[in-house]
């Protein structure tokens, strides 16, 4: 009885510490369809039209937009319609972008007003309503048959293909496709990973590593010099969300992480990929890692060492309510590490950042002697 | 609050820029959060070089973070902007036109800005500052866990958080 008591508290108390930073999250759950997906589903029509006019004050907003062409609902292509908006900087004077084609999700309409439904992408003023699509280039192969998520990936698609050098464009794109939303997004990766564009092969070799391709991964690191400059970066996303555990892969990860030329977020994110995979090829990597000046790689590399040696699973998609929260807190039960981890190495086992810098040096000084005597009684 | 990416943007059709710094939110044991509410708070601002570019005229809270598809993850995108108005000066630059200075001289405008998660609360008030000097929210009042702070810098041709 004594015994499960004090099992309780600490339990408690390592739980209790995750929860409370993590209250009012994990709220929602978007692991099972993308979020292009849904918007698709939820909108009563999808229609790609260029703005008439705006109005630029008050909280809701009503524009004019020219119909150019209809993917969903029974609009007419030529025919006006007015929708209403709700910008995210609702200050007075916030810029109206009335010149830009776009993708328009709408959903219901009220008193000939159709309320425009937000893409999860955010932006400055009019421009968070839409997703851009081009001025004059069609998409491609689209037939009467094409599913209507494939329809506007084809069209945001397109608008990066007639304008290579459109950040926000791409940014865009990259927010709400995923790789698994259309057939045409693989072979847009595979075109676009192969152009003579470093931006467009940076957005191609992003979705490649997204859908789990090592290949994309191992090409990151031979071609790093130059996608590390590209002005929109579609790897650093990536790179932090990859889920394999292939020797190659777990390898340019570790050599991304460490690498004195990789920018610092892609140092960062690839480091809490090798965290999450937790592979015994990456604690070489790890250990290296663990004397990173940058606070957040340091206390990763001891976070991946704890999930290491007490077998944690894998991370899945983004945590969200249910038994998949459950796990994600319960992966710091201290009842539940195995029985074959020492009492002195329980004593380390440390997830998120450190207290203070003696804390730090603590953990860090504990886990390079672990690597060591790990090396030589593994033979590694 | 982790960053993650900063991106520059032309802000098309307008004459000027968009610079947007994302985060992730990482919770006390290392997981990145999913949706939460964030809020930002502006406890001081001032302008240089003879600038007259107004205060942020936002500081409203995050009731949501943003979908990345290719992270498969929500990310906070805290937008900064400067456009060319009538009587702004010197008028922004467009986009990297000033080859993204951060010399001394290309400051106009910066803001000591304080972060909060949990809750989109930042105390107020709501609207536009009163110009230069005012506020932006109410650092005594708002709600959520500090999670941070940052200068939010507006160069000539670009904002960033330094």
């Amino acid at each position: 009885m004594t015994k499960r008591n004090i099992t309780l508290t600490a339990q408690s108390r390592v739980m209790l510490s995750c929860v409370v930073a993590t209250f009012a999250s994990y709220s929602v759950s978007y692991a099972e369809s993308s979020p292009l997906q849904r918007l698709c589903n939820d909108s009563e029509k999808i229609i790609i039209a260029d703005v008439v006019n705006a109005d630029t004050t008050g909280g809701q907003r009503q524009a004019t937009l020219k119909i150019a062409r209809v993917l969903k609902g029974d609009l007419k292509p030529g025919a006006n319609i007015k929708v209403s908006y709700t910008p995210e900087d609702r200050a007075s004077g916030a810029p109206v972008f009335a010149q830009e084609r776009g993708v328009f999700f709408l959903g219901a309409e009220e008193s000939g007003v159709t309320q425009t439904i937000a893409p999860p992408t955010g932006g400055l003023g009019w421009r968070a309503a839409y997703l851009p699509a081009s001025q004059s280039r069609l998409p491609r192969n689209m037939s009467a048959q094409t599913d209507i998520l494939t329809k506007v990936i084809g069209e945001l698609a397109a608008r990066i293909e007639e304008a290579p050098r459109d950040n926000y464009a791409i940014d865009r794109f990259r927010s709400v496709v995923s790789p698994s939303d259309s057939h045409l997004v693989q072979e847009l990766s595979r075109e676009w990973a192969n152009s003579a564009d470093p931006q467009l092969v940076s957005t191609g070799l992003g979705l490649l590593i997204a859908g789990g391709d090592s290949d994309a991964l191992v090409r990151v690191l031979a071609e790093l010099p130059t996608l590390a400059k590209v002005p929109s970066d579609g790897i650093v996303g990536p790179l932090g969300n990859f889920k394999g555990t292939d020797e190659r892969s777990i390898s340019a990860l570790g050599q991304i992480a460490t690498s004195s030329i990789a920018p610092l977020s892609w140092r960062k994110w690839a480091t809490y990929s090798l965290y999450v995979t937790h592979q015994r090829t990456a604690l070489a990597y790890l250990d290296k890692l663990l004397d990173d000046s940058d606070q957040f790689i340091a206390s990763t590399a001891v976070a991946g060492f704890s999930a290491y040696v007490t077998g944690m699973r894998v991370s899945g998609a983004p945590a969200s309510t249910g038994p998949t929260l459950s796990e994600v807190l319960s992966r710091r039960d201290v009842s539940s590490f195995p029985k074959n981890v020492d009492a002195e190495t329980k004593r380390f086992i440390h997830f998120g950042r450190f207290r203070d810098e003696g804390d730090a040096a603590t953990h860090v000084a504990y886990w390079h002697r672990w690597y060591a005597m790990w090396k030589e009684t593994s033979g590694q | 609050m982790q960053h993650y990416a900063t991106n520059h943007y032309n802000p098309l059709p307008s004459v000027g820029w968009q610079s947007e710094e994302w985060y992730k939110v990482v919770d006390n044991c290392g997981e990145v959060m999913t949706n939460i509410q964030m809020n930002e708070v502006f406890t001081s601002w001032n302008n240089y070089n003879g600038s007259n570019w107004m205060a942020p005229l936002d500081a409203y809270g995050f009731a949501n973070l943003k979908w990345e598809a290719g992270a498969a993850s929500w990310l906070l995108k805290d937008i900064m902007y400067e456009i060319q108005w009538a009587g702004k000066s010197p008028q922004p630059m467009v986009i990297g036109t000033n080859g993204y200075s951060e010399q001394p001289q290309d400051v106009m405008t910066r803001h000591f800005q304080k972060w909060r998660a949990g809750s989109a609360y930042n105390g107020g008030p709501s609207g536009i500052p009163s110009g230069t000097g005012s506020v932006a929210g109410n650092d005594a009042v708002a709600t959520g866990v500090f999670v941070g702070s940052n200068n939010h810098t507006h160069y000539l041709d670009h904002g960033r958080h330094n």
